[in-house]
């Protein structure tokens, strides 16, 4: 069975119920989910949340985890990721605008939170790993020469399998969330693959646009294997990924401090602000707009895949306190 | 600097250029290319003949073409059918493209999607590098996740859209999943008001299907034109 027989308004509630028990952390009663379903704008009782969960029950979405919680199945987490296509198309958009408006990093003082990438790879891999990390962060292809290492056993940002560690690297989305601070106006349009040489980005040669996709653009180039980040490390020209924002004409010399500031604190790698009215090395900027390319966080973790390390990415995956971070020397 | 162009400019030049009649059975259609080793072309014809008879392709024409230790195939392109219609005067709009989820060899909803006008790299090659598609056991179960697109044009064109679309199964061009009603969605996508939409089976299901097989096959979708009297059909090509 699916929800697709069901119609569109009852999908929709549903799927919001599906997504309410998928983001607590553990089973979760019909009270709660209504108090969370209120929270979310849909005022949905106590009895009619249960009525609702039963239906969940027997489509095989839901299971019952002791007297009164209800936990996803891996079908309910497959139907989360399946249904209603329309509304996930231009999703990615939402998620970064949650993370930028989570983003407390202060440049002034370099604490805070900031919004990190995760990666999962072999402990047997570790040292080869950072020492590529190091080659790219001295390239200047990545955001920040800050990250997070997390044993095995941990779970602060996922469940560390034995024999591996968890890598958290600071994502682009980051200087979004200061621009949107210092209280620019910041739309991260697309997600592209640049031609670099000499930390110089000389033009993009693909793009997605976060708003025209189900799927979050970076993930999409990543699986793709379409970048060539070592290739460019070392002065050579190779491939890197990287995002572009918009923001308004007026407020470029506000951004540039920004960025400046950012920079010092040790949060930018390579950034490149745009001229306005026309479009940021091939991509399309908006009138009266400017663009600022900004390489991704991820591109460290790509160059440990491309040496042949098995290294897991998740994009946009949390937020860390930037204190609490070591750079890699 | 000049700006990328994006996958709806690629596909709209291509459609100006087809000139593929349905009635005569000639003309240029837009094709996909696939590239594979010699020695394991016999085997890619073999999952291609497969994925055509499950219904699985836009028509069974195929050319074949050596290039020193590869083989070049070229297969038709869905977007073909979008450069008919618009040659038959019909203002088509193509969408996007995505993952189309099977159920009992009846086509469900998308489950992925992106639109053309926000990619410079072909949704469908964006879709088969996730591994996401599950085409061979749509073909052997009917249940399954296989490639597709989505196109919308003006409701007004209903008739004149179904009469070509009959024109075009006659010559074995078939490949429509679902024509929708006026305003409503398909497969679970909207379209625009006083449109109605049309779901297409990608052509790059062959490819993907071959990929799920374990052949190394290159493909690249949507990339030329190709003349249909240089094509044959697969049952005279495999015997």
């Amino acid at each position: 069975m699916k929800l697709l027989t069901k119609a569109h308004s009852s999908q929709r509630r549903l799927i919001e119920i599906l997504r309410v028990i998928d983001e607590a952390d553990k089973p979760i009663g019909a009270r709660a989910i209504s108090d969370l379903l209120s929270e979310r704008g849909y005022e949905i009782g106590e009895r009619a949340v249960r009525y609702n969960l039963k239906i969940l029950d027997e489509l095989g979405f839901t299971k019952k985890h002791g007297y009164t919680g209800r936990a996803l199945t891996h079908l309910g987490m497959r139907e989360l990721s399946d249904a209603l296509v329309n509304e996930r198309i231009g999703f990615v958009n939402a998620h970064i605008e949650e993370y930028m408006y989570r983003t407390t990093f202060d440049p002034a003082t370099s604490s805070g939170d900031v919004v990190v990438n995760a990666s999962l790879l072999s402990k047997n891999d570790f040292e080869q790993a950072f020492d590529i990390l190091r080659e790219v962060f001295d390239a200047g292809y990545a955001v920040s020469r800050r990250v997070m290492v997390l044993d095995e056993g941990d779970s602060t940002l996922m469940e560390v399998p034995a024999g591996c560690i968890c890598l958290a690297t600071i994502c682009s989305i980051t200087m979004d969330g200061i621009l949107l601070k210092a209280g620019v106006p910041v739309n991260t349009s697309f997600a592209g693959v640049a031609m670099v040489r000499g930390r110089e980005i000389l033009q993009f040669t693909d793009l997605i646009a976060y708003a025209g996709s189900s799927l979050d653009p970076i993930k999409a180039f990543m699986s793709r294997r379409i970048a060539r980040v070592s290739d460019a490390l070392r002065g050579g020209t190779g491939t890197v990924l990287a995002n572009v924002r918009e923001i308004p004409i007026s407020s470029s010399e506000l951004a540039q401090e920004t960025i400046q500031r950012a920079r010092q604190a040790g949060i930018g790698g390579l950034v490149h602000m745009g001229e306005s009215g026309i479009t940021t090395f091939g991509c399309p900027v908006g009138a009266g707009k400017i663009g600022i390319a900004i390489c991704a966080g991820v591109n460290g973790p790509v160059a440990v895949e491309e040496a042949g390390i098995q290294i897991k990415t998740l994009p946009i995956s949390a937020m860390l306190d930037y204190s609490k971070m070591q750079e890699v020397l | 600097m000049q700006p990328l162009a994006f996958t709806l400019s690629k596909i709209e030049n291509l459609m100006h250029q087809v000139t593929f009649d349905p009635l005569t059975g000639r003309g240029k259609i837009i094709t996909n290319t696939s590239l594979v080793r010699k020695e394991q072309i016999e085997e890619t014809l073999a999952v291609f003949h497969d994925a055509i008879t499950s219904g699985l392709a836009v028509c069974p024409l195929i050319k074949l073409e050596e290039d020193g230790k590869h083989v070049r195939i070229y297969t038709a392109c869905s977007m073909t059918i979008d450069g008919v219609l618009l040659k038959q005067g019909i203002p088509v709009r193509p969408k996007g493209g995505g993952l189309i989820e099977v159920l009992d060899r009846e086509p469900l909803r998308f489950t992925d999607m992106l639109m053309y006008w926000a990619t410079t790299i072909d949704p469908i090659d964006i879709l088969i590098a996730q591994e996401l598609t599950g085409i061979t056991g749509m073909m052997r179960t009917g249940n399954g996740r296989i490639l597709g697109n989505l196109q919308e044009v003006p409701m007004l064109a209903r008739e004149r859209i179904e009469e070509v679309l009959d024109h075009l199964a006659r010559v074995e061009f078939t490949g429509v999943l679902e024509l929708g009603e006026p305003n409503m969605d398909v497969l679970g996508v909207p379209v625009e008001r006083d449109h109605l939409g049309i779901a297409l089976v990608g052509g790059t299901n062959l490819a993907a299907a071959a990929l799920e097989y374990g052949i190394g096959i290159q493909t690249e979708s949507i990339s030329g034109l190709t003349e249909v009297a240089e094509m044959g059909h697969i049952e005279d090509i495999v015997c």
